[in-house]
């Protein structure tokens, strides 16, 4: 292995004057990829590597790859990708099989949600903790109805219809939304005053925390109905997504606990010199800043449970990958190159969400800790 | 003050005994309703059914709480393999973002950003359902050396089966590391007066690698190397595809976390340190062993704990591919069978909180005894 | 069509407040038969490109609606195994085909009734035929693809140890990651219930390439389900499920029934058709209540060959009695 620098080497992009550019990038090529004989090999080794991953790759995925029509006649074999498939089930993988007349209830669903949830991650709006109830009490309630149905004239559409990208959404957003409440009281018990809410609190969020978020949505699919008065059932997708909203709530609690104690002593005893009660000074003064401090650690935990709601598809709800799953072993699309070009395609979908959402929160940490240098 | 909080604490511990009193009685209702037997006897009934990897021996005349063993087995199995290949390779990934070849540092950022923010049972599936059908069939095997067989049914391996039992191997594996640490421990206690360095590299694979080997030619030893029957191959060690997939898909997703954590480890030592092991005219191997190892160890292990966790606990996604873990052998296969959700729910739980604890109280451990160190 | 049923789950749904108006005077007063039928089970259950449901679980609903109304008027309600006992206690729908196998302890623990065997299943192997399998006890040392669910784990442990063979499960969660693993050839065999495994592989390419062996390890008599506490609509599916028995025996066919009604001389199939005898009003029903069912439906020769003949499925143990099979029609008289 080559030795570690820092990354910032002031040597790693000279620009002497009086170079031309071809002179320049000669010598920048000699001292970034060759300046050892160490770095010649490594240079090579790693441009044989990328030469036998991303030219078959790029061959198989796009170049040799079949394009037209939606059946599976148009992919005869399987030496390359079968994009067909995708158009033929592309539906299916953003809608599940909800039906196909009443889908615009989820496009204006998911329409509402980005605009409830946009300004949350907008660094400049100054309103967020007024939209935190708008975001945690009502668009679930629109959410619901909408997309459920049976009032107000819609049609009635059974939990279990819903799937594809719809419910990864669906769940990320609603988990994420029911789970923030809880994790504040859950950060607050664990940092209470009061000995045993401490301890419970404690045990409570490490329980959870240690268990995989499999395990939880089989405790709430199999167990749920023993602990329910009798008579009272709750729909399967319900329950996961209270399992995931309990998972969740834990993990979110730690992220906040980490924020609450950053807080500096100062503003506590201020917000108590005003003479502001207990949760007058929590909620007005300790948790706005402790929600700014803790929103890299909520976001990037919003992007692990935006990966983890696949688990769904074990216990049965067709996420995205599950309706991929599903459709990959259709019969009809069995010998074709559909399996790998569905994997490949949801890769990318989860990819591009997560990498983004990742971006913004390395800018909001990058962002806090310029503050904190100040 | 005080008085309040007693209170309080009063209050919370009459709502919690009030909750679990109604959960507790709406459970025994609804079990009683349900006709559900809920005695612990269930796990030394016959299991009856077959399971495709044990570690030990296993068969349907088994008990289920030997099932149940196996299945725990398989599990930390997976668990320890694919947390030794993380390991291994996020330091290098972690290791090649700092290096100052331009093409090597750029390649593991993008191997980073890739494979982190894909989730990981996608990538399991990848590996399971697209390459394992890339894989031969077993009559066309990839064969190494004519012992080594690799085919969509898994990866057949040579068994190493000592005559005298693997005892003498421990026995002589126990004496090798007990020699090692007791000639470090007085290299440690002479290094002062007679000025030589401990350079454990050398001594420690020494050692063991000599007295493992002995040990071996001792215990005579045979050979079992896979033969090929009517279906596939059969004897020495075989490695399932869904084994194979679980480990590959596991490492090279936790590979992500692990190496941004070595190289922010490594980032975090000052320069000076870097510097000064230079001015003391230390080669460079002995300055990242001596000087920026241990060093960088110390902020690389707390967050590295977190990942070993998430790693352990992402281990309950072989459920989703056939492989005979604690989820899918107990929850899956054993609660068809007897249907004592209760506890069964309630043993996975315990075994996964109690080894999530035993791997957090590890790593403390391990962090509080090297941070003591450099401290003395 | 081993549906994954287990104990447990089925149990859940238990003891609810059953519903106290008969059932035939309910569904005439609603006008339509709310027939619960579990969706996508190839054979079974399945939708045609026109939207219109088909399958031999399709024909049951069909068989109990053509004896009510004399003609097709069913609401089918997707439900899970899981979901249609309740359904079935609470009066969401008056029959539910897929009951399953006839255990004692569904019989028993479940407070509803079988209305007779209409089909014998089992738990076969699904085999390459360039393997050189042609018997189950060829398969010694195999690596068998299996899903999670009621006993079929426990049948073939059982089998492969009372025979002194050894084999390697493969264990799914589900039967079609099961049948997929197979398929890419993770596994020498696939086991399964044999009737629902064919029809999941029949649009497989390269389905010649595979055979699902005779042999069953295991039986599986399945029936319907409806409440316990209605004799009189209990007797009204048993008997509409057993004209169809009947009609094969007496040969009457979908096609021939307007002919032999009119011609035929034998005196129980003119009961049979409500030529005399008054047999409908009996149960409530119209006197031409069967005629309408092998009108609409047809005998079970009909059925089989509309729903499994194309998944290349011979008739074995569902034959006639007089053909060796164990389908015997009770006697209209």
């Amino acid at each position: 292995m080559t030795m570690p620098v820092e990354t910032n080497s002031p040597s790693s992009f000279p620009r002497r004057r009086g170079r031309t550019l071809f002179q320049g990038c000669l010598s920048w090529i000699r001292e970034n990829l060759f300046s050892s004989p160490l770095n010649v090999a490594l240079t090579l080794a790693c441009g044989y590597l990328v030469a036998i991953t991303f030219i078959p790759l790029v061959n198989w995925l796009i170049i040799d790859a079949y394009w037209a029509g939606t059946t599976p006649q148009d992919c005869p074999d399987k030496t390359a990708a079968c994009w067909p498939f995708i158009r033929a089930r592309f539906d299916q993988f953003m809608y599940g099989l909800y039906p196909v007349e009443e889908r615009w209830r989820v496009n204006l669903g998911i329409g509402l949600a980005i605009l409830f949830t946009l300004p949350l991650f907008l660094p400049r709006f100054p309103h967020k903790l007024r939209l935190l109830p708008l975001l945690i009490v009502i668009y679930p309630l629109i959410g619901i109805g909408l997309f459920s149905g049976g009032q107000f004239g819609l049609a009635y559409v059974d939990t279990g219809k819903w799937g594809g990208f719809f419910l990864t959404i669906v769940t990320a957003v609603f988990v994420l939304s029911t789970s923030l409440p809880f994790a504040v009281l859950l950060a607050l018990g664990r940092r209470s005053s009061i000995p045993l809410l401490r301890v419970c609190c404690a045990t409570w969020i490490e329980l959870w925390r240690s268990v995989p978020a499999l395990v939880v949505l089989f405790v709430a699919i199999i167990m749920f109905p023993l602990f329910m008065p009798e008579g009272l059932e709750t729909d399967k997708l319900l329950r996961a997504l209270i399992a995931l909203t309990l998972l969740m709530s834990c993990y979110m609690a730690e992220a906040l606990r980490g924020a609450l104690q950053s807080i500096p002593k100062g503003q506590y005893e201020a917000a108590e010199a005003l003479g502001l009660g207990y949760w007058q000074r929590t909620f007005s003064v300790i948790l706005p800043q402790a929600i700014t401090v803790a929103l890299p650690q909520i976001t990037s935990n919003f992007i692990g449970l935006f990966k983890e709601t696949t688990v769904l598809l074990i216990i049965g709800l067709f996420d995205l990958l599950g309706m991929v799953q599903n459709a990959a072993s259709d019969p009809a699309w069995l010998s074709q190159g559909a399996s790998a070009t569905g994997y490949l395609f949801a890769a990318l979908f989860f990819w591009m969400f997560c990498f983004s959402l990742s971006r913004y929160s390395a800018y909001l940490e990058k962002k806090s800790s310029l503050y904190k240098n100040v | 003050m005080m008085k309040r909080d007693i209170v309080y604490q009063v209050v919370l511990l009459a709502i919690i005994a009030g909750v679990a009193a109604l959960i507790i009685s709406a459970t025994q209702t609804n079990l009683a309703r349900l006709n559900v037997d809920s005695s612990i006897d269930f796990l030394w009934k016959r299991a009856g059914f077959e399971i495709g990897q044990k570690l030990i021996p296993y068969s349907a005349d088994s008990t289920i709480a030997h099932a149940f063993i196996v299945a725990l087995l398989n599990t930390l199995l997976l668990a320890c393999t694919a947390i030794v290949c993380a390991s291994f390779l996020g330091s290098i990934i972690g290791l090649a973002r700092l290096s100052d070849n331009w093409l090597v540092a750029r390649l593991a950022a993008v191997y980073i950003e890739i494979f982190r923010n894909i989730p990981s049972l996608l990538q399991i599936f990848f590996w399971y359902f697209v390459a394992l059908r890339a894989l031969p069939r077993t009559d066309e095997s990839i064969e190494f050396f004519n012992c080594v067989f690799l085919n969509n049914r898994g990866l057949f391996l040579p068994a190493i089966n000592p005559e005298q039992g693997w005892s003498w191997l421990a026995a002589a594996l126990i004496f090798a590391w007990a020699a090692v640490y007791f000639l470090k421990k007085r290299e440690r206690r002479q290094s002062p007066e007679s000025g030589k360095t401990w350079t454990p590299g050398s001594w420690s694979l020494l050692i063991p690698a000599v007295i493992v080997s002995a040990g071996i030619l001792l215990a005579d030893v045979s050979v079992q190397t896979p033969q090929e029957t009517r279906f596939g191959y059969s004897g020495g060690i075989v490695l399932m595809p869904e084994f194979l997939s679980l480990v590959v898909g596991l490492s090279m997703y936790n590979a992500t976390y692990i190496g941004e954590i070595v190289r922010s480890g490594f980032t975090s030592i000052p320069r000076g340190q870097t510097e000064a092991a230079d001015s003391l005219g230390l080669p460079r191997h002995l300055t990242i062993r001596l000087v920026l190892f241990p060093q960088a160890l110390r902020v690389i292990i707390p967050p590295l704990t977190t990942v070993y966790l998430n790693l352990f606990k992402s281990t309950s996604l072989a459920a989703a591919i056939a492989y005979p873990e604690v989820v899918s052998v107990f929850v899956g296969t054993v609660n068809n069978l007897v249907g004592q959700p209760v506890f069964i729910m309630a043993m996975t739980m315990v075994v996964y909180v109690f080894i999530s604890l035993c791997i957090a109280l590890f790593l403390n451990w391990h962090n509080r005894k090297i941070a003591l160190t450099v401290a003395s | 069509m081993v549906k994954i049923t287990t104990c447990f789950s089925i149990l859940i749904f238990l003891c609810l407040p059953a519903v106290d108006a008969g059932t035939l005077e309910e569904v005439r007063e609603r006008g339509i038969l709310r027939c619960g039928i579990v969706e996508s089970s190839p054979g079974f259950s399945s939708i045609d490109d026109s939207g219109q449901r088909f399958g031999f679980d399709i024909d049951h609903c069909k068989t109990i609606s053509a004896a009510v109304f004399g003609e097709i008027r069913i609401e089918y309600i997707p439900v899970t195994p899981h979901t249609a006992f309740t359904l079935l206690q609470s009066g969401g729908i008056d029959i539910f085909p897929d009951g399953a196998t006839w255990s004692f302890v569904r019989d028993v623990a479940l407070g509803l009734d079988y209305t007779g065997v209409y089909l014998y299943a089992g738990q076969g192997f699904l085999v390459r035929k360039d393997a050189g399998v042609s018997s189950v006890k060829d398969l010694d040392g195999a690596t068998i693809c299996i899903a999670q669910g009621t006993t079929l784990e426990q049948n073939i442990a059982d089998y492969f140890d009372n025979h002194g063979m050894t084999y390697t499960p493969v264990t799914f969660a589900d039967i079609d990651k099961g049948l997929q693993a197979y398929h890419a050839d993770r596994c020498d065999a696939f086991t399964n219930e044999r009737l629902s495994t064919a029809g999941r592989i029949i649009n497989w390419p390269g389905r010649d390439e595979h055979v699902i062996l005779d042999e069953v390890i295991s039986k599986e008599p399945f029936g319907a389900l409806v409440r316990q506490d209605d004799p009189r609509w209990r007797d009204i599916a048993l008997w509409s499920f057993n004209v169809r028995f009947a009609a094969e025996e007496l040969g009457i066919s979908q096609e021939n029934v307007d002919d032999v009604r009119k011609n035929s001389q034998n005196t129980e199939t003119q009961r049979l058709l409500g030529v005399h005898g008054g047999f409908g009003e009996k149960l409530g029903l119209s006197n031409d209540w069967a005629y309408h069912i092998i009108k609409l439906v047809g005998n079970y020769a009909d059925m089989w060959e509309r729903n499994f003949t194309p998944l290349g499925l011979e008739r074995g143990l569902n034959a006639s009695w007089k053909e060796g099979g164990l389908h015997s029609a009770l006697p209209f008289r």
